[in-house]
């Protein structure tokens, strides 16, 4: 069977399982071959310690301990199998079946669980003991009841998933039988987290069996399992410590074997459902993929000679203007973030899952530039790796980033911190993305104490006018509430507050306005590109929503499947025709206007005839620029840059 | 000072929409109507325990060469020539005047006896507690945080290692061990009773020792969620320090589930002890117990049981009332 296999394929299943193996074989051959031994009093070999000839020395009728180890593998065992088969088959029966009768009788079994479960779980089996007297039949019984609520609450909580399924739902409406459901539907899907956990409390039971017997309460002489034998050990431990030890291995290897086996099958099924994970070598993982020659440079260069075309045009304008101006040189903005060949990579099984492949791009000081693509395409991940912040797992390379001038790549996470600060970040979702526990004010505050050391009192004074300055009305005192008492409009303010409050060089912002209804992303739209105006700043909108970008941005990135595959100025969205790739084309006709006939679907973008065009584009374009003309291309951009600047000069 | 403010801001918002006020209520009740269900059962369980364990109790206890004048003036001292109704009724009545019942044997209180040695048992199991709490808890964020993202997979291994075979060492079996280690052959520590601070040390970490392991691993697994949430990436995009996002981001969010565990652990251990104390000679409650099921004297078990029921009740009541305060997003009341 291919789930057998599956199993199997865990090292943790393989050796817990031979230890199992071990104990049965034990259990069954145990008493032929040790029970002659196990059983002779020898008046010669009293109480001796452990010795070639007894491993475990001697009890005080000189029997040998490692041969009554032995034999009582079986009745330990046995024992503890029975209680943990008859509360498993208990516990379903009285928490899963009742789901089949319906809400009353599932509230009615629970609160009985509830009540079950409250009890003390020695002091039940105490009772129990107490009122069957002891012996072995007692104690399986005793262990039997405290196990059973346990059993009944996981098979009451798997089986209400199961019940609350649709698949259910439409059986219950074809009107299967109470019978079937159970037999059919329920105890199938149920049946191996189930299996998982009863294994690992078989384990439970060896132990919880044992301590009863060691404290006497268990089975009886002349009848001996390994927690009687601990007790009769225990008196003796002055004189020969592994007459109590030595049964002790032996409880710990069973406990051992049946709870790691049980934890191996449950992870093989947590499994089951997760991506596989990485089984690379330390040195391929410290090689993730850099694909550079697959960036888009050449859009890099074309959009900075655009931008210093722009910039000399708008100098020659004020030259125009004013002739005293030619003497006052307007230097063009460098960038404050620049991207080279990024890639981002995630180790599924031997191979490489690469969404983002080396793309690269330029942020101008005071600029607000959108970054657009469909869900997937990688442009979260993109920001949130050049802020340093990508999810645990991911696989960052990079040429260079450079943000204000600095390269992070390879830098110490210590100095990165620093750096970084100087980039402030909105996220999508303000409810969880701010601190449930933490009142408003003192996230906000916390930024400023933690980045430049200000005195507490001052920082919340801050806090209180960066939230003003947001349009959050004072009276209201958010900054004394916890986040879910803000309305979503205010969060989203809040957050942005919170992202401005020490003044970053660089905003960036993921999908601000997804979680928002569509009043209120106008308001927290114009507010971002307000605060970015203010306070000098740039900002990097990621948005699926081009119509969004195309109100508060001022160039436009497309990313689509990883790569960056168009940047250009808004203005370029009131004519598509003259956009060159054929997914922002297809992006901006899709928009739909006031003008749009609304008698006819709306547009929608077919990935197939995209992907084909832009493959016609790419050949007709030159070849895709190799690790070093990026270098090259970098240069060129920067060269295209300086000479606005000698121009200007002159 | 937050608590105080917390607290404020929680009686405003009740205040200001009167019907949030009763799912709490209402959880807080049904509770305590689960505790005192749970506790009428064991007060019940165990006055039919001390009538109907097979054959006459107050002979068995006291042995069949006590003289017949003894057995009967025994019966009448604990009531047990009346009916059976009547018994129960006064059994009860008794119950809340403290009277937990006498000794079947030596006709000594049962309270009295709990007087003395309860607070013995209490102090062990709170010391353990404190024990848990500080390894656990540091032990098992730390590792998370160490193994994030599938990294270090070989401290991982070693860590699960560990934590699985000591986690299933049963803490009597410790004690044996410590014992025979630390005790007999060192001489480190007294290997019984308890008069000097130095006789705590094997007990507690006898008591303490596999559920560090285990309650290690759940810290660990309950911070993998917490640095998973949204706002862990927040603060970490707000350039705190690690230490900062790990004291003041995760572990907030992290109390609830931790008190959830760490009352199970308490009420655990506060059982565990009768085996711990069993083997150290401890003079508590629970070397009183196992004595007492050994000597057959039903009288103290019935008193000691009760005791132990409650405690353990309580601290599970306590602490799911201490919960439901914390969490400020009613989603578990709803749940519930």
């Amino acid at each position: 069977m291919k789930r057998t296999k599956q199993f199997l394929s865990s090292p943790l299943v393989i050796v817990s399982g031979a230890m199992i193996v071990v104990l049965v074989v034990l259990a069954v051959i145990a008493p032929a071959v040790w029970g002659a031994a196990a059983n002779t009093e020898n008046p010669m070999f009293l109480l001796r310690k452990p010795s070639a000839e007894h491993w475990f020395g001697t009890d005080q009728l000189g029997r040998d301990i490692f041969a009554r180890t032995m034999v009582a593998t079986r009745l330990s065992l046995v024992t503890a199998l029975i209680c943990t088969a008859v509360s498993a088959v208990l516990g379903i029966v009285v928490g899963a079946v009742p789901v089949v009768f319906g809400k009353r009788a599932q509230r009615w079994t629970s609160s009985i669980i509830n009540v079950w479960l409250a009890f003390p779980v020695i002091l039940l089996a105490m009772l129990t003991v107490i009122a069957l007297g002891t012996g072995a039949a007692a104690t399986t019984i005793a262990l039997t009841i405290t196990m059973t609520p346990t059993f009944a609450r996981l098979a009451q909580t798997l089986s209400a998933t199961v019940a609350g399924a649709d698949y259910m739902a439409a059986a219950r409406m074809f009107g299967v039988s109470g019978r079937r459901q159970v037999f059919y539907y329920i105890l199938p899907e149920v049946a191996e987290p189930f299996v998982a956990n009863v294994t690992q409390s078989i384990g439970g039971a060896i132990l919880a069996m044992s301590s009863l017997s060691f404290l006497g309460l268990g089975v009886q002489p002349p009848v001996y399992d390994w927690g009687r034998l601990i007790n009769e050990g225990f008196s003796q431990v002055y004189v020969s410590p592994m007459a109590a030890v030595g049964p002790g291995i032996a409880i710990v290897f069973a406990g051992l074997a049946f709870s790691l086996f049980g934890e191996g099958i449950s992870n093989q099924i947590r499994r089951a459902y997760k991506p596989l994970p990485s089984a690379m070598s330390k040195r391929e993982l410290d090689n993730p993929p850099k694909m550079l020659d697959k960036t888009n440079m050449d859009l890099v260069v074309e959009a900075a000679a655009e931008r210093t075309e722009q910039h000399r045009a708008e100098v020659e304008r004020l030259r125009a203007e004013d002739p005293q101006a030619a003497v006052v040189t307007v230097p063009r903005p460098a960038p404050v973030l620049s991207v080279r060949g990024l890639t981002i990579s995630f180790p599924e099984g031997k191979r490489w899952n690469t969404p983002v492949k080396g793309i690269s791009f330029d942020i101008e000081a005071g600029e607000i530039v959108g970054l657009v693509g469909e869900s997937g395409s990688g442009k979260s991940l993109t920001m949130m790796s050049v802020a340093d912040l990508a999810a645990p797992g991911s696989y960052v390379a990079a040429d260079s980033i450079r943000f204000e001038g600095t390269d992070i790549v390879g830098m110490l996470p210590k100095d990165k911190r620093k750096l970084l600060s100087g980039i402030g970040v909105v996220f999508q979702d303000s409810l969880t993305a701010l601190n449930p526990s933490m009142r408003v004010g003192r996230q906000l505050a916390e930024v400023l104490e933690c980045q430049n050391g200000t005195p507490h009192r001052e920082a919340m004074e801050r806090a209180v006018e960066a939230l003003e300055h947001v349009g959050i009305d004072p009276t209201q005192h958010a900054e004394r509430k916890f986040p879910h008492e803000l309305s979503g409009g205010m969060r989203q303010r809040a957050m942005i507050a919170m992202a401005e409050i020490n003044h970053p060089k660089l905003i960036i912002a993921d999908e601000p306005t997804t979680a928002l209804d569509v009043t209120v992303q106008k308001q927290v739209l114009a507010l971002l590109r307000n605060e970015c105006a203010r306070n000098r700043q740039a900002a990097v909108i990621v948005s699926h929503d081009i119509a969004v970008l195309g109100e508060i941005c001022s160039r436009i990135m497309v990313m689509y499947h990883g790569a960056i595959v168009e940047i250009f100025d808004t203005a370029l969205l009131r004519t598509p025709e003259k956009l060159k790739h054929p997914y922002t084309r297809a992006l901006v006709s899709s928009i739909p206007t006031l003008e749009t006939d609304k008698s006819r679907p709306l547009v929608t973008i077919d990935d197939e005839l995209v992907s084909q065009q832009s493959a016609n584009l790419a050949d007709d374009d030159a070849p895709a620029a190799s690790a070093k003309t990026i270098a090259d291309a970098t240069g060129a951009a920067d060269a295209a840059a300086e000479t606005a600047a000698v121009k200007e000069e002159r | 000072m937050s608590e105080s403010s917390s607290t404020a801001s929680g009686v405003t918002t009740t205040r200001r929409t009167h019907r949030r006020m009763n799912p709490w209520v209402n959880f807080v009740v049904r509770r305590l109507v689960r505790t005192v269900v749970a506790l009428w059962v064991i007060v019940t369980v165990a006055f039919v325990v001390l009538r109907f364990s097979g054959g006459d109790p107050v002979r068995n206890a006291l042995g069949v060469t006590a003289s017949p004048e003894l057995v009967a003036q025994r019966r009448a001292t604990l009531g047990l020539d009346k009916p059976l109704p009547i018994q129960y009724a006064q059994y009860i009545a008794g119950l809340f005047h403290g009277d937990l019942g006498i000794s079947i044997i030596s006709g000594r209180s049962v309270s009295e006896i709990v007087a003395t040695r309860l607070p013995w048992t209490v102090a062990l199991a709170v010391l353990a507690f404190l024990v848990i709490l500080v390894f656990s808890i540091p032990i098992g964020m730390a590792m998370a945080v160490h193994t994030q993202g599938d990294r270090h997979r070989g401290s991982e291994l070693v860590f699960t290692g560990i934590t699985g075979f000591f986690g299933n060492i049963p803490d009597y079996l410790v004690a044996v061990i410590l014992v025979a280690v630390l005790a007999v052959n060192l001489k480190l520590f007294p290997v019984a009773g308890a008069n000097s601070p130095a006789s705590f040390v094997l007990p507690v970490a006898a008591l303490s020792l596999s559920s560090i392991c285990s309650l290690s691993r759940i810290a660990r697994i309950q911070t993998f969620h917490t640095l998973n949430d949204d706002y862990v990436r927040t603060a970490r995009g707000k350039r705190l320090s690690p230490m900062r996002i790990y004291w003041r981001h995760v572990m907030p969010n992290m109390v609830s589930t931790i008190m959830v565990l760490a009352g199970n652990t308490l009420a655990q251990i506060m059982t565990g002890t009768v085996l711990i104390e069993q083997v150290f000679n401890w003079p508590g409650m629970g070397t009183a117990f196992t004595n007492a099921i050994t000597s057959r004297d039903y009288g103290i078990v019935q008193g000691l049981a009760l005791v132990y029921g409650f405690l353990v009740l309580l601290i599970t009541f306590l602490v799911d009332v201490v919960v439901a305060l914390l969490e400020r997003r009613s989603t578990m009341l709803e749940t519930a």
